[in-house]
């Protein structure tokens, strides 16, 4: 991994963005659920937007403003590549991670304003796949499923709620291995249909707008994907890229689910 | 009754109905807003909107052109000056429900109108009779003219190519409205000194771009910090791409053209602090040239060209919008 953003010192980092984002998620613009991958990809994006090497940033900030800018995209993906820093952070932010990861340890109220590394609880829940009310969907745990094939054998067994302190992963890690809930991704065998997304959405107890609010994405364009309304469905360029949002909010296979999805509309609007 | 523009500037209408005004602006000239505002102000008109398209480019005006129509013999300059009304300005036109008023300009000292002499046409507009929407098409450049009437309306379009020198015409047009929009009310707030140590050379304070401004104003006073926030987080513009090219027609770095509306909102949000969002993409048409050439919109000469289709799909989410926005007022 040798092209990955540089691995962040530990050292104190803001504890939020100066510039127009309210949180660090926002600085990458990415949604909250985003994949470790995905962090990345906004990471560099964002540096080539602000650096005015993208068409779209060209002269949107001036030389002096574009420090405080990259500033601002360094230390988020300090923060959010760090599976203790975020975790924290998502609470500091009061991220209803509830819905889709295990509900953390009570934090005392003194540090929810000023989160920062050193005040981060001893233990940490690692982000699992299944949240409580979920169970009754049977999660596939088996690591050969060919479409998540894990590079190496991930860090903690996914049975595993919480993370010694001292078995702290680093960012390199994160990068190289799976993420311990991918292997609770859930198979999606036959056709990828509105229907599909919309059943695997009420099984995650998620309505259109708090997957909304996780993904993104507007409400409407998640209704034209669910409805399979072709008329009001996002442009081709973005459909996918939303679907993998949405993938990852409902944690089942990206690649199945977009791919599926979108040869379901080409043969739907054909 | 109280409109609220975009821009956060607030006007008391009479009692009643207001018309909704849709300001077509760009920083750039030659990037299209005649074409879209036009054209809008058609696709409004056939939806049953009782639409005013107004040619507010007051000094290069030229949407009769595109309209189709003789440039009327009373134009915005009289109204500004006073020595018509509105009902003797506003021209039929062929198309039903659509009528329009010229910017068309012999005297100088009218294209340049004072502060007062705008606001006063604007409410005019906005609550004349028999008038649903309003079109203003603006000029190119960050005039005040331009940008007040880009503020005041209701929705602000901002029409960009994807080209360098207009996606950085673009954000100097954003900063030059936000500014604008905040000197309008630093009186009010009291926040005269921080913009003044903004704008000054040394600029000790480090504000590079409006997000920065709040944080200084915030920073200094946090009551008046919020609230300056809250006003300013009115000013939404729409980015409207237009002239994108598909990524296998040679888009912009192997993607579609789309990207980079989708990444100017984003950025601009993330970095500027301006809540802008994207309106839609209007592909590359051939049809506009004809349609330009023959001197008439795009419905008359190409009804089911990508470009009308795409405008069409513009106009129907704007309406859904303001109808939406009446729905709740």
């Amino acid at each position: 991994m040798t092209s990955s953003p540089p691995a962040p010192a530990r050292t104190a980092l803001p504890d939020h963005p100066r510039g127009g984002a309210a949180t660090w998620y926002d600085v990458l613009d990415v949604g909250p659920s985003a994949h470790v991958d995905e962090l990345r990809t906004a990471y560099e994006r964002s540096l080539a937007l602000v650096e005015g090497r993208t068409l779209g940033g060209y002269f949107l900030l001036d030389p002096l403003a574009i420090d405080g800018a990259r500033a601002d995209i360094e230390a988020a993906w300090a923060v959010l590549s760090d599976v203790e820093r975020r975790a924290s952070y998502d609470r500091a932010i009061g991220l209803p991670a509830s819905s889709l990861f295990p509900t953390p340890a009570p934090l005392a109220p003194s540090t929810a304003s000023t989160t920062t590394a050193t005040t981060a609880p001893s233990t940490i829940p690692a982000r699992l796949p299944q949240s409580p009310s979920l169970k009754f969907l049977a999660p596939v745990l088996d690591d050969s499923t060919p479409t998540t094939p894990p590079t190496t054998p991930p860090t903690t067994p996914p049975t595993t709620s919480t993370l010694p302190t001292t078995a702290r992963p680093s960012t390199l890690a994160m990068a190289t291995s799976p993420p311990a809930f991918e292997a609770g991704f859930f198979a999606l065998d036959g056709e990828v249909n509105g229907q599909v997304l919309k059943k695997l959405r009420e099984a995650r107890g998620l309505s259109l707008d708090e997957l909304a609010e996780l993904t993104k994405i507007r409400r409407p364009y998640l209704q034209a994907i669910e409805d399979q309304d072709l008329e009001n469905l996002p442009a081709r360029v973005y459909l996918r890229g939303f679907l993998t949002q949405i993938a990852r909010a409902l944690r089942v296979d990206r690649v199945r689910l977009a791919e599926g999805y979108v040869a379901f509309v080409a043969r739907f609007g054909s | 009754m109280i409109c609220q523009g975009t821009g956060g500037y607030t006007c008391v209408m009479s009692e009643k109905r207001a018309a909704r005004i849709i300001a077509v602006g760009g920083g750039k000239g030659g990037v299209g807003k005649t074409l879209v505002s036009t054209n809008l102000a058609v696709a409004m008109a056939v939806r049953g909107q009782r639409t005013l398209l107004v040619d507010a480019d007051l000094g290069g005006a030229n949407a009769h052109t595109i309209l189709g129509v003789p440039p009327p013999l009373a134009t915005l300059s009289d109204l500004v000056e006073r020595k018509a009304n509105l009902d003797d300005v506003a021209v039929n036109t062929p198309f039903a429900n659509l009528r329009f008023v010229s910017g068309a300009l012999d005297n100088i000292s009218a294209a340049n109108p004072k502060h007062s002499a705008k606001m006063r046409l604007l409410r005019q507009l906005g609550r004349a009779d028999g008038v649903d929407v309003v079109v203003l098409d603006l000029g190119a450049g960050t005039s005040f003219n331009t940008l007040d009437f880009f503020l005041i309306a209701h929705t602000s379009i901002l029409v960009v190519l994807p080209e360098p020198t207009s996606v950085e015409n673009a954000y100097r047009f954003l900063k030059a409205a936000f500014f604008r929009r905040l000197a309008a009310v630093e009186k009010a707030y009291g926040i005269a000194d921080i913009l003044e140590a903004a704008r000054s050379q040394r600029n000790e304070l480090g504000v590079h771009t409006p997000a920065d401004l709040l944080a200084a104003i915030e920073k200094k006073n946090p009551d008046v910090g919020r609230q300056v926030r809250a006003q300013m987080s009115r000013f939404e513009p729409c980015l409207l791409l237009n002239q994108a090219l598909p990524a296998a027609a040679g888009g912009t770095q192997g993607e579609d053209d789309g990207t980079v509306a989708r990444d100017m909102a984003s950025a601009c949000r993330r970095f500027l602090g301006v809540p802008a969002r994207v309106l839609g993409v209007l592909p590359e048409d051939e049809a506009v040239r004809r349609a330009v050439r023959a001197r008439k919109p795009l419905a008359a000469i190409a009804p089911d060209a990508p470009i009308k289709r795409a405008l069409d799909g513009v106009a129907d989410r704007l309406l859904a919008e303001l109808g939406a926005a009446e729905a709740a007022a």
